[in-house]
């Protein structure tokens, strides 16, 4: 944060980058860091400016004769070297080095002895049973969540005397008074107003339950957002968009936290009950990254290294689909296609089992007593005709429109909410929210009751038996066998069901709009479900009745019969539900497997791919991107989309920076600068590393050094190592620079020192510097002449050297909220460039992302 | 093709659908209502194999059947929920003093606290032993000539989940019970009312706990400490950048030792933490808007 910030702004820099880490160190007694600090929040790490040493480790003042004791203390890393900033981004190449160098080592001890080679087993085994404990604990607590959900939405309609832990449908589950034509009811359940005016009919009761049912509704919203606004911000949204960030290399610092979790558990029921039109899917997923990430902290391998962490909290992200849908299969293929940016296969299985951990946990909790992982369960397996297709299709147009017109309003809204007044009320914003859903909803037994549950009703097929008004057909043919029942005429029930549905469509699409994206938890899967099944279930209903009077049309004599079963409504649902998700979400694989799994319907793998497919096309012809790549780029967070094209001819030579005009490039010399001479670098620039080279001379490049582990080697130096002051002489080679007498001592700082920075030549197009950054994942690129000699032009010539990439960042973290051109054109002076003189467009290259930004 | 259909859904009472063809004289079957037509071959056909046996098993005696002891199951039970909630609200509680407490010694138990976490969620399913209460077979009968549709409900064990063990007294005479049952359908469901009441009790705790602590933070803390210099200058300076290293700096001086000191400063932290989230989200839009 403070990184940013101190980049943003000169001012603060003074404080900003010194005091940044400052804090970030204090920071790590807070059992809470989890964020994504690594060694540093960690208890068996000194903090590096906490003034404090644990144990006396042997080193020594760095002079030049006790070079044995020297190495010894260059070996152990200095605590806070190699970790990152908050809101930073990770290098993978060097992260991913490290851990390919701690795996050797582990590898190469394991010979040694017994306890070492227990040591390597332990290790390469620490991965999957991190996986095990990831899928217990997210299987847990969505188990807790789908419990207590269920409870606490039906406690706005009444309470179960017979236990108050029950709800409704558990609370008759034994009952003996349950009758055929109410099945709904029993004597142990007691709406309010039988409970307050001990009546359940008549007007006044109506009112009563209807009062209570918004009161309830109030209450639980309220709560979400207050304990959201206490104790954790991080908690609110769906937590897709930042997980994906998190995922491709960001740094958000207490987003994947203990009280991130806590909290984002107990609200998110609470927002679920509250009849908000949302679902816990989408924050699920966030729930279940931070299990990953906390869990992290108990393995050694996974703690200090960022990249395996985020291995790691891609397959956490699969366990979380998979229990939020109870589809494993679907949740891995969901972390491959929309939320992982890097994804080996090693990852692959770990999620795979993972997810297959989490679904049993789930399964073993069973929390919907239907001994099942899912609510939507279909039993029907009737086949469905080739010509179905074009309701099939239609419905995937409708999903494609929906989908293009949410993600529109939705961020058309959301940016009202960041860039006007109203953001500055988010209590008052869900209280009102709520009111209109709960005092809209009451009304219409479909929008009444919880969105999951309006989901499996629609998905079911009506058999004999079945009670509700959407089944209300007329038997005209003798009743006598259930099964499959041949297409019947539809009774009064069926009429004002559409009626009660068609109003319902229209609320739930009004009102998703405006809750997707209030500061309490909210996913966005259920509602966009629900719009779906809606419109899917009046289109079958639709073409059943159709097919049952204009059985002789030539589009239905072929294959539909009088008394023959031909239109199954419950599967025009399933495929609306399918359509509209994809519409929002631009899944496509994952999303039919989703469904499948959802509902066991594997026979209608065809017609949902058919409308999964035309949704995408309509959804992607009207606006190129998802829900979520949509609320990355309003709120501005730094990923790279890796499916972007890149449409401009430059060459490096004209990104980089300084241009010709500006000042010199910001260089170390390998041997001859002060620690005075260094620290008025760092303080005076806002850069995020510097190129080490031989001399300012010579120009020819030895290594890159990042600013943080600068800062935090020098102050740590100054703190332990006896007789550096502001004169010591810093040098990065191998062996000390031979010094006059009675110098102070040198200070060695080679262990920081990148010696293989990744280098591309000033002709390199800029679609290959691009394609390094997006697949190496690289956090910068230095800019060499010459190539051959790797040396940096000279000074006199200085157009070129380094892609500045964290200036970049806090640029556009800045320009996107105020003064945007007084900003850039400030920074741009320093830091950035326009390719090609023209100001239409520019570059931003960093931390692996590119920006481009059209007019700013 | 009958047979095929009839055996193929085991479980539940043979199922009840034939082909297309089959359907047809059922609906002009003379009597309407019966399902005379799986049964018309019954003497010597095959289609009713599994339906025969379904008859011995009732013949065998109705009064065998194994019906679960409600004492024994429902002691147990009692038991299970004990073993299950301790863990619970320990790890719980350890959960809510992880926030605050000294770090050094917490590490490993905010691993022994997950553990628990897992641990005890896990326990309730497996302890729960099929008491009365929670295993049921529902049968939904509809109306059959002059009855009316009517639910059963027992606790009978998975396999006597059929019609003839479940719908009792038999509301039609011997010789029409096969067609009265094949119009019933039966479903065996297992639920854990421990877990369940755990859970809840579980989650209402935490709640409450939260509420309390979000009270006391609130309410009293502002009243019984004394505005400090920094968290005026705190105030002062809301949207300075510099506020938060100011704070920081105020806390890293000398480490505190005793419990207490050391659970106030994380705490004081840890405010400051959330102080600046809130920032970011509520204040400056910079995130998840």
């Amino acid at each position: 944060m403070a990184m940013w910030q101190g980049a943003m702004d000169n001012r603060g820099f003074q404080q900003g980058s010194f005091n940044s880490f400052q804090s970030s160190s204090s920071d790590e007694d807070l059992m809470d860091i989890p964020g994504t600090a690594m060694d540093f929040s960690m208890r068996d790490d000194v903090p590096p400016l906490d003034g404090e040493i644990e144990e006396d480790k042997s080193y020594n003042g760095g002079g030049i004769g006790s070079s044995n004791r020297m190495m010894d203390f260059l070996e152990e890393p200095i605590p806070g070297v190699g970790t990152y900033d908050d809101f930073n981004t990770i290098d993978w190449v060097r992260e991913k080095s490290r851990d390919r160098d701690r795996h050797r080592e582990i590898t190469n001890k394991s010979k040694e002895s017994t306890w070492a080679l227990i040591h390597s087993v332990s290790d390469a085994f620490s991965g999957w049973l991190l996986m095990l404990l990831i899928g217990l604990l997210s299987g847990s607590l969505a188990g807790l969540i789908d419990i207590s959900a269920h409870w606490m939405t039906d406690l706005k309609e009444g309470i179960c005397t017979g236990g108050i832990w029950f709800n409704h449908e558990h609370c008759c589950w034994n009952s003996q008074h349950v009758t055929f034509e109410d099945r709904d009811k029993c004597p142990e359940w007691n709406s309010w107003s039988q409970l307050i005016i001990s009546t359940n009919e008549g007007a006044f009761a109506y009112i009563v339950n209807y009062f209570m049912y918004v009161l309830w509704a109030l209450l639980f919203a309220f709560l979400a957002v207050s304990l959201v606004k206490v104790f954790a911000p991080y908690a609110c949204g769906s937590g897709i968009p930042e997980i994906k960030t998190i995922l491709s290399g960001f740094i958000i610092r207490g987003y994947l936290g203990k009280w991130t979790l806590i909290i984002k558990t107990i609200t998110l029921v609470l927002a679920v009950s509250s009849g908000l039109s949302l679902g816990k899917e989408g924050p699920l997923v966030h729930v279940a990254c931070c299990c990953g990430n906390i869990l992290c902290h108990c393995f050694n391998k996974y703690r200090k290294n960022e990249a395996k962490r985020r291995e790691v909290l891609s397959a956490a992200a699969a366990a979380g689909v998979s229990v939020a849908f109870g589809a494993p299969i679907g949740g891995v293929l969901f972390s491959l296609e929309e939320v992982s940016y890097y994804f080996p296969l090693k990852t692959l299985w770990r999620s795979f089992f993972a997810a297959l951990v989490a679904a049993f946990t789930l399964r073993s909790i069973n929390p919907f007593g239907n001994s099942r992982l899912v609510l939507f369960y279909v039993e029907f397996h009737t086949p469905w005709h080739l010509f179905e297709l074009v309701p099939f299709i239609l419905l995937g147009i409708f999903g494609g429109l929906w989908g293009a017109l949410f993600i529109r309003t939705n961020i058309a809204w959301c940016r009202k909410r960041k860039t006007t007044q109203l953001g500055k009320y988010p209590v008052i914003e869900v209280l009102v929210v709520t009111a209109i859903t709960a005092i809209l909803a009451f009304p219409n037994e479909y929008t009444r009751m919880s969105t999951s549950e309006l989901i499996s009703e629609l998905f079911n097929d009506c058999g004999l038996l079945d009670s509700s008004k959407l089944c209300d057909y007329e038997n005209r043919f003798n009743t006598s066998k259930a099964g499959e029942l041949p297409d019947r005429p539809a009774g009064v029930g069926v009429y004002s069901a559409m009626w009660q549905l068609a109003l319902t469509l229209i609320l739930k699409i009004v009102i998703t709009i405006f809750t997707f994206g209030m500061k309490i938890p909210s996913g966005l899967f259920i509602p966009s479900m629900a719009v779906g099944a809606i419109a899917g279930r009046l289109l079958g209903v639709g073409m059943e009745q159709l097919a049952y009077y204009h059985h002789d049309w030539a589009i239905f004599n072929s294959w539909c019969s009088q008394g023959a079963d031909c239109i199954t409504p419950g599967l025009y649902a399933m495929v609306g539900a399918a359509a509209c998700l994809g519409g929002v979400t631009r899944m496509t694989v994952s999303l039919v497997v989703i469904m499948f799994e959802l509902t066991g319907g594997l026979e209608y793998i065809v017609p949902l791919m058919a409308a999964a497919m035309t949704s995408k096309w309509v959804a992607d012809a009207l606006g190129r991107e998802g829900i979520y790549d949509a609320h990355i780029r309003l709120n501005g967070y730094p990923f790279l989309e890796a499916k972007e094209e890149f449409a401009h001819k430059t060459l490096a030579m004209d990104v980089m920076k300084p241009r010709r005009n500006d000042p010199l490039l910001t260089v170390l010399t390998q041997d001859s600068m002060t620690v005075e001479d260094v620290e008025t670098i760092i303080s005076e620039t806002t850069y995020s590393g510097f190129p080490v080279v031989v001399s300012r001379e010579s120009q020819r490049l030895v290594g890159f050094v990042l600013r943080r582990d600068l800062i935090i080697s020098i102050e740590n130096a100054r703190k332990k190592q006896d007789g550096v002051v502001s004169t010591s002489v810093i040098y990065f080679t191998e062996h000390s620079p031979p010094m006059p007498p009675y110098t102070p001592p040198t200070l060695k700082l080679r262990n920081i020192l990148d010696l293989s920075p990744f280098t591309v030549t000033d002709l390199t197009p800029m679609e290959i510097v691009v394609d390094i950054f997006r697949k190496l994942g690289l956090r910068q690129c230095l800019v060499t002449h010459n190539g051959h000699s790797t040396r940096f032009r000279g000074e006199a010539k200085s157009n070129e050297t380094l892609l500045c990439p964290q200036e970049a960042y806090s640029v556009i973290g800045k320009l996107r909220t105020q003064q945007t051109g007084q900003m850039l054109r400030k920074r741009c002076a320093q830091n950035m460039l326009f390719p090609g003189g023209g100001h239409s467009y520019y570059w931003l290259v960093g931390s692996g992302k590119v920006f481009w930004k059209r007019d700013i | 093709m009958r047979e095929g259909r009839g055996t193929r859904d085991g479980g539940r009472w043979p199922a009840l659908s034939g082909g297309p063809e089959a359907r047809g004289p059922a609906q002009e079957a003379p009597r309407p209502g019966a399902p005379v037509w799986l049964w018309k071959s019954r003497p010597g056909g095959e289609g009713s194999a599994f339906a025969d046996q379904a008859w011995k098993a009732q013949d065998s005696g109705p009064s065998s059947h194994p019906l679960p002891v409600p004492e024994q199951g429902g002691s147990l039970r009692g038991r299970g929920c004990c073993v299950a909630a301790r863990p619970f609200s320990a790890s719980v509680f350890l959960f809510q003093v992880g926030g605050l407490a000294g770090p050094e010694s917490l590490r490993s138990m905010k691993l022994l606290c997950l553990v628990a976490v897992v641990g005890s969620l896990l326990v309730p399913p497996a302890q729960a032993n099929k008491s009365s209460e929670d295993i049921r077979c529902k049968c939904i009968c509809p109306p059959y000539r002059n009855i009316s549709g009517h639910i059963y409900n027992q606790n009978v064990s998975q396999k006597d989940c059929n019609c003839l063990h479940v719908v009792e007294p038999m509301p039609v005479p011997g010789h029409d019970v096969e067609a009265y049952c094949l119009l019933c359908e039966c479903k065996y469901e297992e639920r854990s009312t421990t877990t369940i009441k755990v859970i809840i009790v579980i989650y209402l705790s935490v709640v409450g706990a939260l509420l309390l602590y979000m009270a006391f933070l609130m309410l009293v803390d502002p009243l019984i400490r004394k505005p400090d210099a920094y968290t005026e200058r705190l105030h002062d300076e809301e949207e300075n950048e510099d506020a938060r290293a100011v704070a920081a700096a105020a806390f890293s001086g000398p480490r505190a030792n005793t419990v207490l000191e050391r659970v106030e400063g994380a705490q004081q932290r840890w405010k400051l933490q959330v102080q600046e989230q809130r920032k970011t989200v509520f204040d400056r839009h910079k995130m998840l808007s």
